[in-house]
């Protein structure tokens, strides 16, 4: 009976050992947050994603333009073929595709993002720090400013 | 035994870590050997509100009223699927309009749940369900993958009865919130987003299009129930300016306002515009972007799930009533947009910043919500004065600097103001406007007896 009781503490200690190595572990991986690698990385992936938000606003100023004078919806509803008619086609196809392209990169700039903010930066101070240099790196990256 | 208080205190910590917590609710009733909802992290269901921006991006119909109403009813089913394991008092049953006391299934007494099994499983049907006919393959599998993605961390160590009831309930939560939801006159509007045939008040002072779309949006959505009990109309802003094109009149020297204030922007000023734009297309509207900031706050303190489903509730509560509130109030005026009235009265050649929204200007639809927004913040994460450092985060998938803020009121006011600078609206629009959010939040904090100390 003493030797499972024995056994069993043991079996205990050991787990409470493999907790102590965990949260040692995890205590290390936010010591090897490094900012400025990450805001490195991250800041590529925002380029890419700021271009895409430039080329849609860009766009719709074209619909706006198209549209001044009021006529698309009467010539798209007719579906002729006035030149407002064409355009507007064109720039709907043009719409769909950079839609789905932001989608994509908004995607993928959201998932690295949430690693990082939720996973590996987890003091306020910590995500200060990786704010900064995500700024400094966009000023430094990017070659088109905030949208 | 050579070190016998060893054995004790290793003993004792693991009986203590072992031990269930037991949820006893106010009234005494007890799920025995359920957990609290605040014994799980709520990070969960904050991964469906990001998947929901998307879902509202990618859905024809979703403008912002139909986005606001979505968000609202995925938010109570969470809420309601939850709240058993926060407290036994804190259902919207009995104090929301239209879903009387009762009217919701409750969990059996005596019975084991898992909170967050049941709020997994309400979250992802009531979204399935609010995007239902227009939704993508792409997003409802996206939807599926992330149910059985979260059911399955969430399950480990729960028994099967468990999740089997779990899952009931909060698949129950959700066929009843959207039966309740199918009776407050928004009820699949996004398959009819203009809620034609409507004609089109005329006269001098009456909105026009003013870009690609020629019928203004929701122009009934004003006459949708409200989730609150009082009178939506108490919130009301004042009348707007009297329509005039004397030079000395209020609406004169506020479109000349704009018109200055466009033509002497500052990049700052611009990139503002921008910021709170929501981008021009695949946007998941005003409400999506609060409650992307909301999101991020409850990210950074690590809230658990009480926390988690209670703020959104509230919020998505006050975003649903400001909507219809504002909504009300621009088809009771019908007032034309800033860029009407300058090109016909004072330069016919002048553009706004960013292209401007198809429905009327008073009030302004993102002063509104960011006001009502604004009083739910500050109940949430303050002692009532509103100071907070906020850090807007979500907007950085799109290639926008992180932006931050001392307070939820300045954050609110640069949302509001951001119209002004874009040129397209009055600033009576977006002063009103705040104003009126900020009474709609109020209320929302004040006549629902949400449950306290979470």
């Amino acid at each position: 009976m003493a030797a499972k009781h024995i056994k069993a503490i043991n079996k205990a200690g050991s787990i409470l050992l493999f907790a102590f190595f965990l949260s040692a572990c995890h205590q290390k991986k936010q010591q090897d947050a490094d900012p400025q690698q990450d805001a490195m990385k991250l800041a590529k992936l925002v380029c890419e994603s700021r271009e895409l938000t430039h080329e849609k606003f860009t766009l719709a100023q074209k619909y706006q333009q198209l549209n001044s004078t009021n006529k698309i919806h009467i010539s798209y509803r007719n579906a002729d073929s006035t030149p407002i008619k064409l355009n507007k086609v064109k720039l709907d196809k043009e719409k769909e595709l950079l839609i789905k392209m932001s989608q994509a990169k908004s995607d993928s700039v959201n998932h690295f993002l949430k690693m990082l903010w939720v996973t590996k930066y987890q003091t306020n101070e910590q995500k200060q720090q990786l704010d900064d240099a995500m700024t400094a790196e966009l000023k430094k990256q990017c070659p088109l400013a905030a949208p | 035994m050579k070190k016998p208080y060893l054995v004790i205190i290793i003993s004792l910590l693991i009986i203590e870590s072992c031990k269930k917590d037991v949820n006893i609710n106010n009234n005494g009733n007890q799920f025995l050997s359920s957990k609290p909802a605040k014994s799980f992290d709520g990070a969960f269901i904050r991964s469906y509100y990001d998947l929901t921006c998307k879902i509202v991006k990618g859905t024809p119909g979703f403008f912002p009223p139909q986005a606001s109403r979505a968000y609202a009813y995925i938010s109570i089913a969470s809420y309601e699927s939850a709240v058993p394991g926060i407290s036994s008092s804190g259902s919207l049953a009995g104090q929301l309009n239209g879903l009387s006391a009762g009217s919701l299934p409750k969990p059996v007494d005596g019975q084991e749940y898992n909170w967050a099994i049941s709020s997994n499983a309400a979250t992802s049907e009531m979204i399935r369900r609010m995007f239902e006919i227009n939704i993508t393959k792409d997003n409802a599998t996206a939807i599926d993958n992330l149910e059985t993605q979260n059911k399955s961390s969430l399950s480990a160590g729960v028994s099967n009865d468990v999740i089997t009831r779990s899952e009931a309930f909060g698949k129950s939560i959700a066929a009843a919130i959207y039966n309740y939801s199918k009776t407050d006159g928004g009820y699949q509007s996004y398959l009819d987003p203009f809620q034609l045939p409507y004609t089109l008040p005329t006269g001098p002072d009456q909105w026009v299009p003013t870009g690609p779309v020629l019928s203004p949006v929701s122009p009934k959505w004003g006459a949708n129930r409200p989730f609150i009990t009082a009178d939506i109309m108490a919130t009301d802003p004042p009348p707007c300016y009297p329509f005039s094109t004397d030079s000395s009149s209020l609406i004169y020297k506020d479109a000349m306002k704009v018109y200055v204030q466009v033509k002497h922007n500052t990049t700052e000023q611009i990139n503002i515009t921008k910021f709170w734009a929501d981008d021009p297309f695949n946007t998941c509207t005003p409400t999506g972007h609060t409650l992307n900031i909301l999101s991020g706050l409850l990210d950074d303190s690590h809230a658990d799930l009480a926390k988690t489903v209670l703020a959104y509730a509230h919020m998505g509560v006050a975003e649903n009533d400001a909507f219809i509130a504002c909504w009300k109030c621009k088809y009771k005026t019908n007032l034309l947009r800033p860029v009407t009235y300058i090109n016909r009265y004072i330069d016919a050649s002048f553009t706004t910043v960013i292209g401007t929204p198809p429905f009327p200007a008073y009030v302004s639809g993102h002063s509104v919500e960011i006001g009502a927004g604004d009083a739910i913040f500050t109940m949430l994460f303050t002692n009532g004065d509103g100071i907070y450092p906020v850090t807007d985060r979500s907007q950085v998938q799109y290639g926008f600097n992180v932006r931050s803020w001392k307070s939820f009121d300045e954050m609110a006011k640069e949302c509001a103001d951001s119209r002004f600078y874009g040129g397209i609206h009055f600033q009576q629009d977006n002063q009103f406007g705040l104003e009126q959010g900020k009474k709609i939040g109020t209320n929302v904090n004040t006549m629902i007896q949400w449950p306290q100390n979470i």
